[in-house]
């Protein structure tokens, strides 16, 4: 009896709940956007670490080319006391600005490539093999500029594997790289033994020293 | 009288009853926002890739300049391949490090050289440099209809600054 009396009671609410149209509008809306609205506040979240991942990687990258254009083989002798493998340097410096990063520190299993490219896009083992001493010759011998320039600009190129531990719905996102490059020169510094021509004071036939060309 | 007429011979009765019909409001709403929404995404996209250009532009100009500043005096008398051979191709391959830069465009370089006195190297009355760097990027806007519409952004970058004497 108790039982039929429950069970009648449960009809007529399902039957009333299933002809009360109010607020049915609104609810369903909501019911409907907000799986849509966490996936994209979950993607954002997840642009957001990805940014700054790359934006790190931008950084080192850009520290690893400024290190390369100042320190070179011109630096790298017994006079300055630098004997170090200044490539070596440099991709320490990318490591270590990747891992100051808590995104890159956790995620564990990263793999980092370098590579290097000359001012005609050629790969090169290592940009610091520049001459500074021979810059004013090329540059007073217009004729070698090409080989010059081949060998002073050059290009540091990163790429960051990282695996991705998030995913969406059950499907992980697997591996991310993420690249960067940046180019820059070697400088030779305003140091190196200049080109300019001294004025020597000839006289002229006014009898007053002028200089001379 | 079921058709009412305006002024002229047209028909407003099935107008009045396409505004007065609900059944699929929902859907178009939906419909519309979407749209929206999509345009707005890809507006943004755009943006994001006129900012990083921008951002490439101004480090490709800083780099030239630093150029400049260090051995720019070297080539006073060779100004012509100091553009040619060193600052272009150093702006362009900057530039050209960002993927969103088509590889067959370059920036332009227009490099003014103010040097006080050649075959002379005066700390007092130093020479100085203006480096400006122009590029046009074509920006894709969303399709309307079947042609692709496209608007050319001049994004422009100068860079100033004195040239150091070798001591």
């Amino acid at each position: 009896m108790c039982s039929v009396d429950a069970r009648s009671k449960l009809q007529r609410f399902v039957h009333r709940l299933r002809r009360d149209r109010r607020g049915s509008y609104d609810l369903i809306q909501f019911v409907l956007i907000l799986p849509i609205l966490v996936l994209v506040l979950y993607g954002s979240f997840e642009l957001m670490k990805l940014a700054s991942v790359r934006q790190t990687l931008e950084a080192a990258t850009y520290q690893a080319a400024r290190y390369l254009s100042a320190y070179h083989q011109t630096y790298a002798n017994a006079r300055y006391n630098r004997t170090d493998d200044d490539r070596l340097q440099a991709e320490r410096l990318i490591w270590e600005s990747l891992l100051s990063n808590p995104y890159v520190a956790d995620a564990g299993n990263v793999s980092v490539i370098v590579r290097y490219y000359n001012g005609a896009g050629q790969e090169i083992a290592s940009p610091v093999t520049f001459s500074c001493e021979s810059l004013g010759q090329y540059v007073s011998r217009p004729t070698a500029m090409d080989s010059f320039s081949n060998n002073l600009i050059f290009t540091v190129r990163t790429w960051v594997t990282i695996p991705w531990r998030s995913s969406v719905l059950g499907v992980p996102f697997g591996d991310v790289t993420l690249t960067s490059a940046h180019t820059t020169f070697v400088d030779c510094g305003p140091w190196y033994p200049p080109r300019i021509v001294t004025p020597t004071p000839t006289s002229t036939p006014s009898g007053a020293p002028h200089a001379a060309n | 009288m079921a058709v009412l007429f305006t002024g002229g011979s047209v028909p407003v009765v099935p107008l009045v009853k396409f505004r007065q019909d609900r059944r699929g409001s929902i859907t178009i709403q939906a419909m519309a926002y979407v749209a929206i929404f999509v345009l707005i995404l890809s507006l943004s996209f755009q943006v994001w890739k006129v900012l990083s250009i921008k951002q490439s532009l101004k480090s490709a100009t800083y780099q030239a300049a630093r150029f400049l500043t260090l051995n720019g005096l070297l080539w006073q008398r060779h100004q012509a391949d100091l553009l040619r051979d060193v600052i272009r191709p150093l702006v362009n391959k900057e530039l050209h490090n960002n993927t969103f830069v088509p590889e067959d465009s370059d920036a332009e370089v227009i490099l003014y050289l103010d040097v006080t006195r050649p075959d002379w190297c005066d700390d007092r009355n130093p020479s100085t440099f203006r480096l400006l760097v122009t590029y046009e990027y074509s920006v894709p806007l969303p399709v309307l209809g079947s042609s692709p519409i496209s608007e050319v952004l001049v994004l422009r970058q100068e860079h100033s600054g004195r040239m150091l004497c070798a001591q």
